[in-house]
């Protein structure tokens, strides 16, 4: 028996964009960087063709690892192909990237995650074992052991980090849905008649994808990331596909003499992972304020 | 004509890490149409397991429910809900007991598209209907609820309830949670409901004074047990059971002449972990006697000479005669 | 009022700015208790009176701003840090509230945790400490003083809880308790109970209680006088007997109006109609205008200020003031 109204405090109105923005700018400088460096970064993906100068692919013997100029802005590598230009249809990758594989991750972590969670019980014993074994395994060593299975190449490396990541989403969602199955309006639906998967779908996980959006914004960055590190040991992406880790991985050999062949897509992981990970804070800081870091 | 839901001997019992817990322990009553029974008591007395059990959130260990004269339990899952629909419940919390991602169309709407596969503008012109009833209008069908207050809600998880045109609600603590101001407002709407759509009401409350307002008979719960049962004001005004008689002494009232006359009961709401033998009530009890502690008094039914009305009590001692000055 | 008050607020305002708007908590209050009296501090959810009483002891959270003065025995808290009020939190002034099990640390026994505080306010060695603690669990009829001491919190019911927490508040001899709807959770029993234990407490010990509570049965028993509060401000106050007799203000009487009363049987409640406004957006005006029967113009033009309408009674309405000893206008403000 608490006492009566006592969440109220009468402060209830919607909130105008552009005041909701203004106030969120004020709150986080380092917010409105990571958004301004990641809006670039989609820019650039999005717009490829008509931002870059040269075809990423033409190779040149001729202009073979030229330094950063004015013809070729961050120089050429040792086929004589424009770095910038690739750097550039390199971002479409990296987003790519991180879209897919949070995609897959959530596809396979939430309905196990939201059934277990739900249930609780055997159902929830069985399939958290399940999911648990694939957490045993450190980070890059299964999507290595199933990129070794499966063959090189980077759609088969996006698919074993989903594989490697999907329980940590299984088991964020069925935390939440632990504390949101004892809410009354789940109660209600069950004297309804309304059946388990429906309750699941429409109650429970509107109610409980706050925490999963979170770790999900904060993934992005180290999907790309992962997958670089994967093109860069040689499993993930192979050529012809233009990504930022196999940059790194051809000049490997060059690199202390011409530098900006590793320095200039390394920058650009260091970027954009760092852009993604400010802007996930902000979207944290927003979502689920009560977990800000002091 | 029997009453619409007949309660007999109902049992529940949950296995905790101490022991087994008997929260409702032979319950059996009856609710007829169009009237209100109240179930009043304080924490741990079984009433909120009771409502759990009616609408199945619960399974019960024992004892039988019938609705309409048919046997609830022994039907095919498709019958069990056909039946189940005649009769809707109304939570105590109305902050937690609507769907805060849903909108006003879509959580009234919800057990007329689930039972009845009702879509679109049928759907919509019938949720405006239950609305209507509740004292809410079309303009709020499209709002979510934190856009509402706790009466506001409180209405709208009635118009729920009510959607399914049920002959029967419960209504666990419903104005608990409420503003004073606004515990009237509902209370006098149920009563209106009740009159133009003829429900009956099974009335779950720990406030004496409310249930008095709007119950016809009440049944007063101890320890998971009926001690007292009778018509609302006799009861009140002429409690038997000593429980009942420190209840009611324990209300403060809004007359400042009467101050200092408040009695509190001794000793704490015992827990459901640890019943006593005998009479559950006589470790609390003023009158107590060796008696009480040897066995439990059963629910007895009488008829008191004074006024002819049936009263059911479940005690060695029954007090008699009204209370000093009655209750003013 | 000839000695001292031990509580004294003088138009005490508490605001927050926040991303919607302001939100005024607390507008303009004004009130004092004298020694051992009991007042009562009537509302609803919304109106203010649990971020008065924060006030009270220097607690609101931020971003609130508090202009005003209280000055509890004497001596003005607002403005001032927390290190200036350390003093005066448990020591001359205590406050319990309505969740016992919430004010009190799991992990600790409850008997560590009251000797921590008697030691801290009268400094104590431990030993000593431990036998004030008995001696204030015996004060509040706690049964078996000397096992409590040893159990944790969730081993006790809330009625025991309520005891602890209110034993923790005067083991220090506090001048003044403040008590944000302590009996609000608890069962009837129970409540009775703490109710008893507190007013024969105030009459041992000459404490002083601002009772805040939406139960008008609990005011009409227990307390001396009552201060009604609608969105923010006071808007009547005078002693209980008077107030339960005849309310002055549309509020207060609607409010009474429309509690049901045990032995009243179906006398029809009067609902009051709408609900309490925004405190972001008060309505131009008296803000209860919108609800109230006796609405004229100057209701809707302006804000009524709090005047003196009997002996002891203030009650802030224009219409009020009709019928009541000639209607003393024109008096300011005494708090009384």
């Amino acid at each position: 028996m608490s006492a009566p109204g006592s969440q109220e405090f009468g402060v209830r109105p919607s909130l105008g964009l552009s005041r909701l923005l203004s106030w969120f700018a004020s709150q986080n400088v380092l917010l409105v960087v990571g958004a301004v460096i990641f809006l670039t970064i989609v820019a650039l993906a999005l717009l490829a063709p008509l931002i870059a100068p040269y075809d990423p692919n033409t190779i040149d013997f001729s202009q073979k690892l030229r330094a950063p100029g004015l013809e070729h802005l961050l120089g050429t590598d040792e086929l004589g192909r424009d770095i910038f230009s690739r750097i550039v249809y390199g971002a479409r990758t990296s987003l790519l990237i991180g879209v897919t594989v949070l995609a897959f991750s959530m596809a396979l972590g939430v309905p196990i995650g939201l059934v277990a969670g739900y249930f609780g019980g055997r159902v929830d014993t069985v399939l958290m074992r399940v999911s648990d074994v694939f957490l045993a395994f450190p980070p890059l060593l299964l999507p290595i052991a199933i990129t070794a299975m499966l063959g090189a190449g980077l759609f088969n490396a996006m698919m074993a980090l989903a594989i490697s990541w999907f329980p940590w989403y299984a088991r964020i969602i069925r935390g939440s849905v632990m504390g949101v199955r004892e809410e009354l309006y789940i109660a209600a639906a069950k004297t309804m008649g309304v059946s388990a998967p429906r309750i699941m779908l429409r109650h429970a996980l509107p109610n409980s994808w706050t925490p999963t959006i979170v770790q999900a914004s904060m993934d992005f960055g180290y999907a790309i990331l992962a997958a670089a590190s994967l093109s860069f040991i040689g499993i993930g992406a192979r050529p012809p596909t233009i990504e930022w880790g196999l940059m790194v991985a051809q000049s490997r050999t060059k690199f202390l003499d011409f530098w900006w062949t590793a320095a200039c897509p390394g920058l650009a992981i260091f970027l954009t992972v760092l852009a993604v990970n400010l802007v996930g804070d902000g979207i944290r800081d927003l979502l689920d304020p009560k977990s800000r870091a002091r | 004509m029997s009453a619409l839901l007949q309660v007999r001997d109902l049992r529940k019992s949950y296995a905790t890490r101490h022991g087994p817990v008997r929260a409702v322990d032979g319950i059996s009553f009856d609710v007829e149409a169009g009237r209100t029974v109240a179930l009043v008591g304080e924490s741990g007395c079984g009433k909120s397991t009771i409502a759990l059990t009616l609408v199945r959130l619960l399974e019960a260990d024992g004892g039988e429910v019938r609705f309409e004269d048919i046997r609830l339990g022994q039907l095919s899952r498709r019958d069990d809900i056909e039946v189940r629909r005649k009769f809707g419940i109304v939570f105590q919390n109305p902050y937690s007991s609507l769907d805060p991602k849903m909108r006003v169309l879509e959580i009234v709407g919800e057990p007329l598209r689930t039972v009845l596969g009702m879509r679109g503008r049928a759907l919509r012109e019938r949720v405006i209907m239950h609305l209507e009833q509740v004292g809410l209008g079309p303009e709020h069908v499209d709002r979510y609820p934190h856009e509402f207050s706790g009466g506001q809600r409180q209405r709208i998880a009635i118009a729920r309830a009510v959607a399914l045109e049920p002959r029967l609600l419960i209504l666990d603590e419903p104005t608990a949670a409420l503003d004073v101001s606004i515990q009237a407002q509902v209370l006098n709407l149920l009563i209106e409901l009740q009159r133009t759509l003829n429900l009956a009401y099974l009335f779950i409350s720990h406030n004496l004074a409310t249930v008095e307002y709007v119950a016809d008979e009440v049944m007063v719960m101890y320890l998971g047990r009926i001690v007292e049962a009778g018509p609302v004001e006799a009861v009140f005004a002429a409690p038997r059971h000593p429980y009942t008689r420190a209840l009611i002494d324990s209300i403060p009232l809004l007359d400042p002449s009467r101050r200092g006359t408040l009695q509190p009961l001794g000793g704490d709401v015992p827990s459901p972990l640890d019943v006593p033998e005998g009479c559950a009530f006589a470790p609390r009890c003023r009158y107590r006697s060796e008696r009480c502690t040897r066995a439990a008094p059963a629910l007895e039914e009488t008829v008191l000479e004074e006024t002819g009305e049936r009263r059911r009590i479940a005690c060695f001692h029954p007090l008699d005669g009204p209370i000093d000055g009655g209750v003013a | 009022m000839s000695a001292e008050p031990i509580l004294a607020i003088g138009d005490l305002a508490v605001e927050f700015p926040l991303l919607s708007g302001t939100v005024e908590a607390v507008r303009g209050c004004s009130l004092s208790i004298g020694k051992g009296e009991v007042m009562a501090l009537v509302g609803e959810s919304g109106c203010g009176k649990s971020m008065l009483a924060l006030a009270c002891l220097g607690l609101v959270p931020k971003p609130g701003i508090v202009r005003g003065s209280v000055k509890v025995a004497g001596r003005e808290v607002v403005g001032r840090t927390d290190r200036e009020l350390a003093d005066l939190r448990g020591g001359r002034a205590a406050m319990i509230f309505q969740n016992p099990a919430s004010a009190l640390n799991p992990f600790f026994t409850v008997g560590a945790q009251l000797q921590e505080v008697v030691a801290r306010h009268r400094g104590l060695s431990r030993a000593a400490a431990r036998q004030a603690v008995i001696a204030a669990f015996e004060d509040v009829r706690l049964p078996d003083p000397k096992i409590a001491l040893g159990k944790y919190p969730h081993q006790m019911s809330g009625g025991q809880l309520q005891r602890v927490m209110i034993a923790m508040a005067v083991a220090c001899r506090p001048v003044l308790l403040i008590a944000d709807e302590p009996t609000t959770a608890l069962d009837v029993t129970i409540q009775a109970q703490i109710i008893v234990l507190l007013r024969d407490l105030v009459e041992r010990t000459d404490l002083s209680v601002l009772f805040i509570t939406h139960d008008l049965g609990v005011v009409a028993e227990f307390c001396d006088r009552v201060a009604v509060m609608y969105a923010g401000a006071i808007v009547e106050r005078g002693p209980v007997a008077d107030f339960l007799e005849e309310p002055l203000h549309p509020y207060a009487r609607m409010l009474l109006a429309a509690v049901p009363r045990l032995g009243a049987g179906r006398a029809r409640l009067e609902a009051i109609s709408g609900q309490v406004p925004n405190l972001a957006h008060l309505p131009r005006g008296c803000p209860f205008h919108p609800r109230c029967a006796k609405t004229s113009d100057v209701c809707r033009r302006d804000d009524p200020v709090m005047r003196r309408a009997a002996r002891g009674r203030h009650v802030a309405c224009h219409h009020a003031l009709g019928a009541i000893d000639g209607g003393v206008t024109g008096s300011s403000e005494d708090a009384a």
